[in-house]
């Protein structure tokens, strides 16, 4: 499913992320998982795409 | 100065640079746009990595999630920090993709049943031509075994419960090209496994090639 235009649907409401959450994130959830080079460099291409033609 | 005081100002101080982000991005500053993807995209990806736990459910929903994000940008109001939001954005989409795979997995599971049921089987031959299947049946699942999940879901949506493309398509929230694709490669690979199969058995025991 991919959210269109202009559609926060996905966004949270503020008060519904406990701290312990947004630190586990910003720790990367204790994996170090790597992507793809080529797959973070397509996604980077179309959203800057995206971006542009906004 | 207090605690709570020092709290205040290091907020004020992120809804700053978070306004500061979003201008930037809201008009399409690529320095800004790079800034924002290499400080988040590793954390996304690990993050969903964790909960979905292969690459490939990752790489979707860490590209459904920038795509949200970037979609949306113009509607971010500062109500919570670019981090929250960003980490808000990816928790749902990991949560609605964990909930995608769970009701694929039911509907895969239904789809076995349906294939093993007795009156669908082969009627018993003699024990060489069971021994001939058995072998054929093995050479062909071995061809087979690259099929992902979701590849073997679209063909029994297709041939097996007859749905078109496009129902196909909505139900498995994929694009009409991506399961047309997908049917293209199941059936190729099915094709080549049913050759291979009786090539090596040396007989056609399986009859004729399907008319897929």
């Amino acid at each position: 499913m991919t959210a269109k235009q202009g559609d926060v649907s996905t966004a949270p409401e503020p008060d519904d992320i406990s701290p312990a959450e947004l630190r586990e994130f910003l720790e990367g959830g204790g994996l170090d998982e790597a992507a793809r080079p080529e797959f973070k460099e397509a996604l980077r291409t179309r959203l800057w795409e995206l971006l542009q033609n906004q | 100065m207090s605690r709570d005081r020092i709290e205040q100002l290091a907020a004020e101080r992120i809804a700053r640079r978070d306004a500061q982000i979003v201008e930037r991005l809201r008009e399409a500053d690529e320095a800004a746009f790079d800034a924002l993807y290499q400080q988040y995209f590793q954390r996304v990806y690990a993050f969903s990595f964790a909960r979905l736990r292969n690459h490939a459910d990752t790489d979707d929903a860490v590209q459904e999630t920038f795509l949200s994000v970037f979609r949306s940008i113009e509607a971010f109001r500062g109500e919570s920090s670019l981090l929250a939001w960003i980490y808000g954005i990816a928790r749902n989409t990991v949560n609605n993709q964990l909930r995608r795979t769970c009701s694929q997995e039911r509907r895969l599971k239904s789809a076995r049943s349906f294939l093993m049921r007795s009156d669908l089987l082969m009627p018993p031959g003699t024990p060489e031509d069971e021994l001939h299947l058995q072998r054929c049946g093995s050479q062909i699942r071995r061809r087979l075994s690259s099929i992902a999940d979701w590849q073997t879901e679209i063909f029994v949506l297709r041939h097996l419960e007859n749905l078109s493309v496009r129902e196909i398509s909505k139900r498995m929230s994929r694009s009409s090209d991506s399961v047309r694709s997908s049917l293209y490669r199941v059936k190729r690979l099915m094709l080549e496994a049913i050759d291979s199969g009786t090539a090596r058995c040396g007989a056609p025991v399986l009859g004729e090639r399907p008319s897929w």
